[in-house]
């Protein structure tokens, strides 16, 4: 997952120099071609990114999990909020995006084969 | 070629009617016939009604009068959220097709009320939503062909960058007390109701299933307008529909300057073959060059930028480093809403199946203001 490591660092230094402003809402949504543990590795990690970003520990509003998917509903103290979900499967290509939504501004990001 | 369709208006400008009507105008199988609403308005909406008839060159009238008039086949339905109820039926009831304005109604009542007159009626209604889009279609035709496989989850996003970003919000985050019935203000509109509709038809409509249950948040992130109503200016839903696929959405406006072109809006989808997505801007063409890029102007009545009108009147400020490759979406969904009346078909999203996007639209209220997962009912229609 060094691709997510990258995007993390990327994105903080965006969050840092306050180029969106203070974050308000993150949307994560990643398809990977792999295994079940690589998808909860990867989920755990951008919850740890979401919390950097925000400033704070998020309370989970909502989980929905399938045999090859989860997605979480996450809200912080702030009022901050975050939609995550990470499927995983045999077929198909890698991809997702990734939106984090300021005071000031927004980013993009779209997960491809360019991002691993 | 003679006009095969009569049309008339209701509505004004600073309602959505200013821009579908017109796509009823260039349609050659239309004649824009008159603007008709009920009386005992306000002054300014009777006085903004005037102005669209004004500008089109025909005549305004009272409600009633216009659909007395047996030529007339179609109406194109934009009042007031809060009255929309009323004003429709009495349309359907003169026996004419209707295009109905978003969301469909203000509560399961009224909606349910202009689902069963439509029924009962036979007439061709449709709402307005970006399922006849391209890049609607091209999901749905993914969906529909088996080339995503078996849907596993939807992802859509209908987030508008449009308004002026605040200097200075409070940072308390402001408390969903859920609906109380009133969505529309001249400054802001409630946008988990205003722009939720769209996602909510969306995954419906490419799943094919209603929505079994609902998680939801509100937030007020970006603008001072929605703040002083106390209104929302964003919303997420989390959804999980009857065979158990599960389905996200994000609703809202963002800011003008938020994004290159109109805002984030397309939706993902996750089958067994893998991820799919499917964007309003895609396909594009990109184009950078030493234009001059003006701030965005604000108009005092319309800060959101929710109406054309407004938007001429300070000087349009077009973004256009993104050129679509797609006509507009309003034109191509009052196009195929022409072609069910003409051919008999049924349209995408009629009055029928829009009352379901009102009730997942007051479950995520209720969820948002409560904490809580809401289960949706079985259809009462």
């Amino acid at each position: 997952m060094d691709w997510w490591h990258r995007l993390h660092e990327t994105i903080s230094t965006v969050v840092e120099d306050r180029r969106i402003g203070s974050p308000r809402a993150l949307r994560v949504t990643v398809h990977l071609r792999g295994i079940t543990r690589d998808r909860r590795s990867l989920a755990a990690m951008i919850a740890e990114s979401a919390d950097q970003w925000f400033d704070g520990n998020g309370d989970l509003v909502k989980s929905a999990e399938s045999p090859n998917s989860e997605t979480h509903m996450v809200s912080w103290p702030s009022g901050s909020s975050a939609l995550i979900s990470v499927s995983s499967g045999e077929n198909g290509q890698f991809g997702g995006t990734v939106m984090l939504m300021g005071t000031r501004g927004s980013l993009y990001h779209d997960i491809d084969g360019a991002s691993s | 070629m003679t006009p095969l369709h009569k049309v008339i208006g209701v509505g004004g400008k600073r309602t959505h009617l200013e821009a579908y009507i017109r796509a009823f105008a260039a349609d050659e199988r239309c004649e824009v016939v008159a603007i008709a609403d009920e009386p005992g308005l306000s002054q300014y909406r009777e006085g903004q009604n005037r102005l669209l008839a004004s500008e089109l060159r025909v005549p305004y009238m009272a409600l009633g009068d216009a659909l007395k008039q047996p030529e007339v086949d179609i109406v194109c339905a934009c009042p007031d959220v809060e009255r929309r109820a009323r004003v429709v039926t009495t349309c359907l009831a003169s026996g004419k097709h209707v295009y109905l304005d978003k969301p469909l109604a203000g509560s399961i009542d009224d909606a349910l009320t202009i689902a069963e007159s439509a029924e009962a009626m036979g007439s061709v209604t449709q709402m307005f939503t970006h399922v006849n889009s391209p890049w609607a279609k091209s999901a749905h035709m993914a969906v529909k062909s088996g080339a995503t496989g078996a849907l596993n989850s939807l992802h859509c996003d209908m987030l508008m960058a449009k308004g002026h970003l605040a200097d200075d919000l409070p940072s308390e985050p402001r408390v969903e007390r859920g609906s109380d019935g009133s969505f529309t203000f001249i400054e802001a509109k409630r946008e988990l109701f205003d722009m939720g509709v769209y996602p909510v038809s969306i995954v419906t409509w490419l799943s094919g299933q209603r929505v079994k249950e609902v998680t939801a948040l509100t937030g007020n992130y970006f603008f001072e307008e929605h703040r002083k109503l106390d209104i929302e200016d964003f919303g997420a839903m989390l959804l999980t529909l009857e065979d158990g696929t599960v389905a996200t959405l994000t609703c809202g406006r963002i800011g003008v300057k938020s994004h290159p072109q109109g805002g984030k809006q397309g939706v993902t989808v996750i089958g067994d073959n893998g991820y799919f997505n499917f964007g309003e801007s895609e396909p594009r063409v990109e184009v950078y060059n030493d234009g001059h890029s003006p701030e965005p102007p604000r108009h005092p009545m319309d800060p959101m930028m929710m109406w054309g009108s407004t938007r001429q009147e300070v000087g349009e400020f077009a973004k256009n480093s993104w050129v679509s490759m797609h006509a507009s979406e309003q034109a191509a969904d009052i196009r195929a809403f022409l072609d069910c009346i003409d051919s008999g078909e049924r349209p995408e999203v009629t009055a029928t199946d829009a009352v379901h996007h009102i009730e997942v639209i007051m479950a995520a209220y209720e969820s948002a203001s409560s904490g809580r997962t809401v289960t949706i009912p079985p259809s009462r229609l």
